[in-house]
């Protein structure tokens, strides 16, 4: 999100669409978290190990087309999936070029084997979940943590902002 | 001129390669599939066989054992067999294993069967009475919760006996697994049927070792099945605790205003004659109230109703005092019911099946923490009052 602002044409207007950009997910998960621990309680959901996909297959509707809703909820799943996946595989692409001052091609394709590799790390589903946490943790320390330090940093030498 | 016609050939070539994946990766023929829509677990009652299996020296210590009955719809079901109705082949077909634990027993089926079980369409599972009352529920459900064919919109019956036979029917064009489902939506016009009770929803139930209720099927010698009552689990233990009668339920609906419509038959006192009163609209709060160490609760009955049938003749609808009458009649005859349960579920059973735990956490969450452990134990001996107020806002089409 914060490597998309700097490519912006009106960057003045970063910050409204930043915070439009983290509103519309944050509602939806909000809703999602209301309803699943609303269903299931929230014993019910300690114990499922996903528990968003239970709660879709735990009703059926019949007379409305379709009476299983759980294969929507995973096409949708999915393409949320690829949508992420592609800003922060082109953030990461982008990011190397700049670093290394090349063109982008070379580390578009040379980041395919890397991230196959990474995804073959976690050896079973708890060393996945284990997986997940520390990426989600690295995001933080990069994503708040770095930037200040850097903007320190910057203060510090002088530098113009 | 010539690199774009290349160019071109390639793409083409990649959308068809597309068409070609599209295939039937992972599928599965349903000809080769049998659709269990029904499953009863039993505990087994064949003594020979357990002896045989604690006779096995160096074998692991004998266990309870399970019949497990699968209830596949054949080909038949379809409507090939409806034409010749001489020899009317059965729409179900029921297989039996015995084991002692699930997926083994389940899995032994494939040497009596040439078709793959397919669990992605069960309905139901019915537990049959013995077996719950000497297995915890949450060991004998877990596959059932874990398992992926299985859908958590699977209802969950109890079986006061064999659990097997009311997957029986002397019907040859009825599913037994179907009847079933279907019978639980009557729960929007009798207050004698639960909600139906989806594995989702007890799941949470039997990991927080809360008490609750399950449908109880009875079956016959002549292959009829009835709802009558339900089975009380006992939240700490996990088994079948005890049965409440339709009576006992209809109270305890009444308690948690689950119910969407039914019936209540009270007396009129002038004359001895019976007046029906027919739910419309069913609302209940339970009201938790905590002085120092004293629980106590209130609950709260409002309901809105009509006048479905009166053979009191002497009187007329139309008047507001018969109503008046007729109201307080009504209300006197679900504090019966309700105080009836109540008693049962208090000082019998002993259990807190009625959600009175639940309503206590949320208005007194720290209270909660200290007696949650041993709720049950302390519902039994926690003063409740109740107020019913019935409402008659119409008397149909006749004001006789």
């Amino acid at each position: 999100m914060l490597l998309l602002v700097a490519f912006m044409k009106q960057p003045d207007k970063a910050a409204k669409v930043v915070l439009v950009g983290v509103f519309i997910p944050l509602l939806f998960y909000v809703i999602t978290v209301v309803m699943v621990i609303g269903a299931l309680s929230i014993d019910g959901v300690v114990m499922s190990t996903w528990p968003t996909l239970e709660l879709m297959r735990s009703f059926e509707i019949p007379g409305l087309i379709f009476e299983r809703f759980e294969s929507w909820l995973l096409v949708i799943w999915i393409m949320q999936i690829f949508t992420t996946f592609t800003i922060t595989y082109y953030a990461a692409a982008l990011g190397m070029a700049q670093l290394f001052k090349k063109r982008i091609r070379p580390f578009v394709y040379g980041l395919v084997p890397i991230i196959y590799l990474i995804a073959m790390v976690p050896k079973d589903i708890n060393d996945l979940f284990k997986f997940g946490d520390m990426v989600g943790n690295a995001a933080l320390l990069l994503f708040a943590v770095l930037p200040v330090i850097l903007l320190l940093v910057s203060s510090v030498r002088g530098g113009k902002a | 001129m010539k690199h774009v016609t290349v160019r071109n050939l390639l793409i083409s070539l990649l959308v068809l390669t597309l068409l070609s994946l599209t295939g039937c990766w992972s599928s599965k023929e349903i000809e080769d599939l049998g659709l269990v829509v029904g499953t009863s677990l039993d505990l087994d009652t064949q003594e020979e066989s357990r002896e045989e299996s604690a006779g096995q020296a160096g074998g692991p210590p004998r266990r309870d054992r399970i019949t497990i009955t699968n209830q596949f719809v054949t080909a038949e079901t379809t409507g090939k067999g409806t034409k010749n109705a001489s020899s009317q082949p059965k729409a179900y077909n029921n297989v039996s294993e015995t084991g002692d634990a699930i997926l083994p027993t389940l899995r032994n089926m494939i040497l009596r069967i040439e078709k793959r079980a397919f669990d992605e369409h069960s309905k139901v599972i019915i537990i049959g009475g013995d077996l719950a009352r000497t297995l915890d529920l949450q060991k004998i459900l877990d596959f059932f919760i874990r398992e992926q064919e299985m859908r958590p919109s699977c209802l969950l019956l109890i079986a006061q006996n064999r659990a097997s036979q009311t997957l029986d029917s002397k019907k040859p064009m009825e599913v037994p697994a179907f009847k079933l489902v279907e019978m639980t939506h009557g729960h929007g016009r009798t207050t004698k049927i639960l909600p139906p009770a989806t594995l989702t929803k007890i799941e949470g139930k039997l990991h927080s070792g809360t008490s609750f209720l399950l449908q109880n099927v009875v079956s016959s010698a002549n292959g009829d099945i009835k709802f009558e009552g339900a089975a009380v689990i006992e939240g700490k233990t996990r088994k079948l605790r005890g049965f409440l009668n339709e009576k006992e339920l209809e109270g305890l609906t009444w308690i948690t205003g689950e119910g969407k419509g039914g019936l209540v038959k009270s007396v009129d006192k002038k004359t001895g004659e019976p007046i029906i009163y027919e739910v419309l609209s069913m609302k209940s709060k339970i009201k938790p109230r905590v002085d120092g160490n004293n629980i106590s609760f209130k609950i709260e009955i409002e309901s809105e109703g009509r006048i479905a049938e009166h053979w009191v003749v002497s009187e007329k609808t139309i008047e507001t005092d018969f109503l008046k009458r007729a109201e307080k009649a009504a209300e006197e005859e679900v504090e019966r019911l309700v105080e009836h349960v109540l008693d049962k579920i208090q000082h019998e059973y002993k259990t807190d099946v009625a959600g009175f735990g639940n309503k206590l956490r949320i208005a007194y969450p720290h209270v909660w923490k200290a007696v949650k452990k041993d709720w049950d134990q302390t519902f039994s001996e926690v003063p409740i009052r109740y107020e019913v107020n019935l409402t008659i806002k119409d008397y149909g089409t006749a004001d006789e």
